[in-house]
Formats: structure tokens, sequence, C-alpha cells
């Protein structure tokens, strides 16, 4: 699943470093509660799953990348053009999406870990807490703020343009981040005048399930995407983000399409699909077979959900993009 | 199956009075008791059940309810409301849970009652035998393989491959030397529950599992939500076959109560029968379990709360323990759907949140001896 000629994709700034007097620094960001403060572009990063990883080749600073977990689970072509040679390039320190247990992480020496969630952080998992990390010196940046479950639920759009800008500070980038936003502005802007004027399309997301049914309801990342691409979240009603609605509540709704997360392993989108649109065998979502298989990687905080708020829009909205 | 009394001929003991119906709790007056529990027990299964029908996360009236059922069941009535949805979900998915739970809790607290009186131990449940935590296993990794073609038929075909593993493994395990004894049935499903839960653990924690790990983790404690009509068939059957097959045992489940020398005096092939009734048992929580994930607490408790309440004869020990495990199941799963409504709760969060107070306050009436049968 990649959305060709998004040619946004390649980062072109070549960062200026080994400046004895940085221009721009000390950085001081707040982040998830704490306050980071950076005298000099970090130098050892250590990038978590792969929409964050995204973000920082787009701001063109892989240079500075001494570590990244591994993305296999969107498959061998869950890529953005380009970008699989400068990820095989990365040094991999963990076989999943997980960051590794606390040694290894320790062992980095890392001056700074950027990830996309609160949940990498666990401690009854073998993981290095944010606090063990920043005894030794390694400050932590969480993406989309997703800082823990609650404000995971609070997430809007504007906080993946808010990180770039941010990351774009840190690592002394900042016209590069410029550039980036604005590409992003401009894809939003787009999508925006295109479905303006259509009728929302009524949008179950979901990630499967016979009974509980694994859900989106009107609550982040997820939500916010349908909302920005012409969609009308059809649990909407439900606070949360993803939960496990009873059945009968997805068997209430009439949704025209469907939105399927799409990783490995388990079983496939289109397995998912079909056990949810047995629940609804009226919907025209189902009737039709209308979904869209979204990567897990784009219902993440970074680059990409901006790149999938445009995809969901032309799948939803295929006419107003015919042009 | 053997024969309630086998001929007592067959075996070389003094021969020693049976236990007289005041000891396993006979007479009169538990004769009543009896009957009240099981008027109270059926009018707490109708009145639950026709709660679970009616209850749920879309508001339909009760009304609607009833002329959908209706119209099911004597096709020449008055069609209900026509709306679709509304039908669907009261006939597909309301129904076959309610059901379900009747089942499921029936056939849970049956299996541990008769555990209880087999291995001879209070602590017995349908789970300690490693039925459940093999079924668990074999779901998990039906999960994480991501092989579930089918939806919940390929994850219950998969739950039920792992409870006969387990029943499998138990039995080689505690049957070395042909003698069946409680403790080494109960040593023998202890150790391999461990080793199956580190199986499952294991494959859970296995990082590329982060994302499934989920969903099996509701899997794991419980969930009635995967009700469909076509997965009641083999726990209908399930309980039919084994409320027929284990009552037929309640002579002899009554003597190896009171103990294996007992038994064996009356006649009892102690062994023999234990083994039998390991089988039996087994199959049936293999049966349950492949359906609902594995639901705590029933299968303990209810029983015991039975045996307050009606005696420890099992001719009615066992239908007053199905009978309040339906009854406990169905009140618990409209809890498990409407605490959090529309989120689902599994199972296991919830029955002992509802039963362990009920449980306390029946404790604190009885005495320890009659609790522990």
């Amino acid at each position: 699943m990649l959305m060709a000629g998004s040619g946004c994709a390649a980062g072109h700034a070549e960062p200026e470093t080994g400046a004895t007097a940085v221009p721009g620094f000390p950085v001081v960001i707040e982040n998830c509660g704490r306050t980071l403060t950076f005298d000099a572009p970090p130098e050892r990063v250590v990038t978590g799953y792969q929409p964050v990883l995204e973000t920082l080749l787009a701001l063109g600073v892989d240079d500075r990348i001494i570590g990244r977990v591994n993305f296999s689970e969107n498959g061998p072509d869950g890529f953005l053009p380009g970008q699989r040679e400068r990820y095989e390039q990365l040094p991999e320190i963990s076989d999943s999406i997980l960051f590794p247990d606390r040694e290894v992480m320790l062992a980095l020496d890392a001056d700074l870990v950027v990830t996309e969630g609160w949940y990498n952080f666990s401690e009854s998992r073998g993981q290095v807490t944010i606090e063990e990390l920043a005894e030794a010196g390694t400050q932590v940046y969480i993406t989309g703020g997703w800082c823990d479950p609650e404000s995971q639920r609070r997430f809007q759009i504007e906080d993946t343009l808010q990180d770039v800008i941010e990351l774009g500070r840190i690592f002394g980038v900042p016209e590069q981040a410029e550039a980036v936003v604005d590409e992003m502005r401009q894809i939003l802007d787009e999508v925006t005048a295109a479905v303006a004027d259509r009728t929302p399309v009524p949008v179950l997301a979901t990630d499967g399930g016979a009974g509980p049914v694994r859900v989106y309801g009107g609550a982040g990342l997820t939500h916010a995407m349908i909302e920005a691409a012409g969609g009308v979240n059809v649990l909407a009603a439900v606070e949360d983000d993803l939960f496990q609605a009873n059945v009968e509540v997805v068997a209430a709704t009439e949704p025209r399409a469907m939105i399927v997360t799409d990783y490995q392993p388990g079983p496939t989108a289109a397995e998912k699909f079909t056990e949810v649109a047995a629940i609804i065998p009226d919907s025209a979502a189902a009737r039709e077979g209308t979904y869209l298989a979204l990567p897990a990687v784009s219902q993440h905080p970074g680059y990409r959900n901006i790149l999938a708020v445009r995809e969901i829009a032309q799948f939803l909205h295929p006419e107003a993009f015919a042009g | 199956m053997t024969t309630a009394r086998p001929a007592r001929s067959t075996v070389a003991t003094t021969p020693v009075a049976p236990p007289t119906s005041e000891q396993v709790g006979g007479g009169p007056r538990w004769r009543a008791r009896y009957l009240g529990v099981l008027a109270g027990g059926t009018l707490l299964l109708v009145a639950a059940t026709v709660g679970s029908v009616t209850i749920g996360s879309v508001p339909v009236p009760p009304t609607e309810v009833l002329s959908v059922a209706a119209h099911q069941v004597l096709p020449w009535l008055p069609a209900d409301s026509g709306d679709p949805v509304v039908h669907r979900i009261v006939w597909q998915y309301r129904m076959p849970r309610a059901l379900l739970a009747v089942l499921v809790g029936a056939g849970l607290a049956l299996v541990g009652a008769v555990l209880q009186a087999v291995v001879r131990n209070p602590l017995a449940d349908p789970f300690l035998l490693g039925a459940s935590s093999g079924a668990s296993f074999g779901a998990v990794a039906a999960i994480v393989s991501g092989v579930t073609v089918g939806g919940m038929v390929g994850l219950s075909g998969a739950a039920f491959l792992g409870a006969l593993a387990a029943l499998v493994l138990v039995y080689v395990m505690a049957g070395g030397r042909g003698r069946l004894t409680p403790g080494r049935l109960v040593l023998a499903g202890v150790a391999l529950s461990y080793l199956f839960q580190a199986g499952y653990s294991f494959l859970l924690q296995r990082a590329d599992a982060a994302r499934l790990a989920q969903s099996a983790l509701f899997w794991l404690l419980g969930s009635l939500a995967g009700a469909r009509w076509y997965n009641l068939l083999l726990p209908a059957a399930g309980l039919a076959a084994g409320m027929v097959l284990l009552l037929a045992q309640w002579r002899s489940l009554n003597a190896v109560m009171a103990g294996t020398d007992t038994a064996t005096a009356l006649g009892v092939p102690v062994h023999r029968f234990r083994a039998q009734m390991f089988v039996l048992t087994s199959l049936l929580t293999g049966v349950m379990v492949a359906v609902t994930g594995a639901i705590a607490f029933v299968g303990l408790i209810v029983p015991h709360a039975a045996r307050m309440l009606v005696g420890a004869d099992h001719r009615r020990l066992l239908p007053a323990s199905a009978l309040l495990g339906a009854g406990f199941l169905q009140t618990v799963d409209i809890a498990a759907r409407l605490l959090d409504s529309p989120r689902e709760l599994p199972l296991s969060v919830v029955t002992a949140v509802c039963g362990v107070p009920f449980f306390l306050w029946l404790l604190r009436r009885r005495t320890t001896a009659q609790v522990v049968g």
C-alpha cells in the first residue's frame, strides 16, 4: 500500500554539524510535560516506529540516526518511495517495532530518542523507562502528543505538523522543517478543497474481530484522518480511539466504506473486512466490498498520516480527484 | 460409563455402609430446600435471560424484542417492526449470546461440582486440570500464527485441540502406573497449566505479536461476545450429554466424595471411575472454553454455593449447580456488556467482582465443614 507520486519523501538539506557555536541553540522544547534542552543538534538519535523515521527522513537528518527498530509488519513494500534503501542502511536495534530491552537501549548511548508512543517504555517488558534514559543523559521526544492513553485520544492532525516544526528546531534544520510543513499543509489544503462540496461518506474504521469488534471511535488519530478526508466516522459518538466494541453497536451502523488496519502477522485486511462485513451485510460497504486496507504505519503520528489523509480522501471521493 | 453401582463381589474389602442421606444432605428438610432452590434458580435464570435479550448497548424496546423473537419462533405470527438492523441485533447476536451464557454457565458449574468431588479438593474447578490453559494455548497459537481462517470457527477448533492435548498429557502424566490418584491428577494438571501458560505468554510476548496481544488477552479472560447460532450447537450437545452421563453417576460421586476407602468399600472402582470423570469433564470443559475462552470463577464458586444451599448429594447438587451457574453467568454477562458500554469487558473481570461479595456472604452464614462438603 504505497502512495505513489508523493515526491516529498527525499530529504535534501545537508544539516550543519560540528560547528562550535551553533546558531539558534540552545533549543528548549516542552514535550509530554518534560522540558527538553538541546545545546546543539543531537548527534546520536534512536528512532521508534516507522512514522517517526519517515518524519526524520523527510527532515533529511538520516546521518544522525544510530539505531532504528524493525518495520517488517508493513511488509516488504511498506515503505515510501525511495526510503527502503535508506532504512536498510541504518543499524537495526530490534527485530520488532518495539524498542529492545533496557541494556541494549542504554548501551546505544543516544542523546535523543524519538518515538511515537508512551507504550514504548514498558518496564514490565524489560524496556528502559524515560526516567532511566534521562539519568543516562538521553532525552526522549514523543510525537503526536501520545504521552499516555488519554492524550493519545486528544490527537489532532495539527499535532503532526507541530512535531515537524519542533523536530526541525531540535535538529537545527528549521528551514527544512518549514518546507516539509508547507508540503504537508498543501496536501491537507488540496484534500480540504477537493472534498469541501462532497457529502461526507459514512466510514467504519476497524481492526477486525467477530465479537467484540476492534473499532475506532470518535477520538484520536484515525478519527481525525477520516474527518479530514471527507468522511464521517459512524462511531464518532464513542469517545475513544481503538476499542473493543459490542457487536450490536457495530451491527447498528451503516457505513458506505470501511477502513481496515493492515499489518502482519495476523489476519489479512481482506479477512478482517469479511469478518466485519458479515455483521453489517446490508450496509453499502459490505454489499459493494468497499474497503481501504490502510497500513498500520499510517495510523500513528508522523509524516505518513498526512499522506494517509490524502489516500483516504481519494478512496472516499475518487471523483473529486479524477481531474 | 460404569454402572452406578458395580457388583460388590469385584472388590475385596470389608463392606461399609453407604453414606446416609443425612451425611450427604438428604432428608425432608433438604428436599424442601432443594425445591426452593430450583424454583429460585429458575426464576433468576428466566429473569436474567429476559434481561439479557432486552438490555444492550443499542436500545431496543422490549416489545420489539418480543415480536422479533415471536416471529422467528412462530413464523405465522405478524412480523416485527421490519427494521432489519433491530432484527439482526436481537436475533443474530442477543439471542445466541443469552443461550450461550446458559449453556456455558451450566456446563462450567456442573464440571466444577463433579471435579470437586472427584479430586476431593474444594479448590477444584474446570480449569484445575489443564483443559483451559491448553485451550488458551491453542487459541493464542492460532491468533498469533494468523491461521484463524473462518474467524471464530478456526479459533474454537484450535482451542479445542489445545484442550484435548492437555487432557491427553495430564492423563499420561498422572496415570503413570495405572493409578489415577487425586493428588497426581491435580499436580499433573497444575504443572501442565503452568507449562501451557508459559507457552502462550511466550507467544504473546514475542514482540511481533504486539498488536495481536490485545485481542488474545480479551479471549484469555473469557467472553460470550463471539456467540452465534452456529457455535451454540457443540456446547449444547456437550452440556446435554454431560448432564446425562454425570448425573447417572451421582451415587459413585457421593461415594468418592466420602473418601477413596469408603468408595472402594462401596464397590466403586475408584481409579477407573476417576479416570472416566476426568476425561468426561475435560472434554466438556474443552467444548465450553473453545467457544468462550476461560471464564474464571463460575466453576469454582457456584458449586460451593449450590452445596451450601442444597447439600452434598450429587443427585441434587448437579442440577442445582447447573441451574445456578446458568443464572449467574447470564447476570454477569449483562454487567459485562453494560458497565462500560458500548465497550465490552472480559467476563473474568466481572465474574469475580459480582460473585465474590455474594459468596463471602454465603460463606459467613455457613460453617466451614459444610463449605468443603
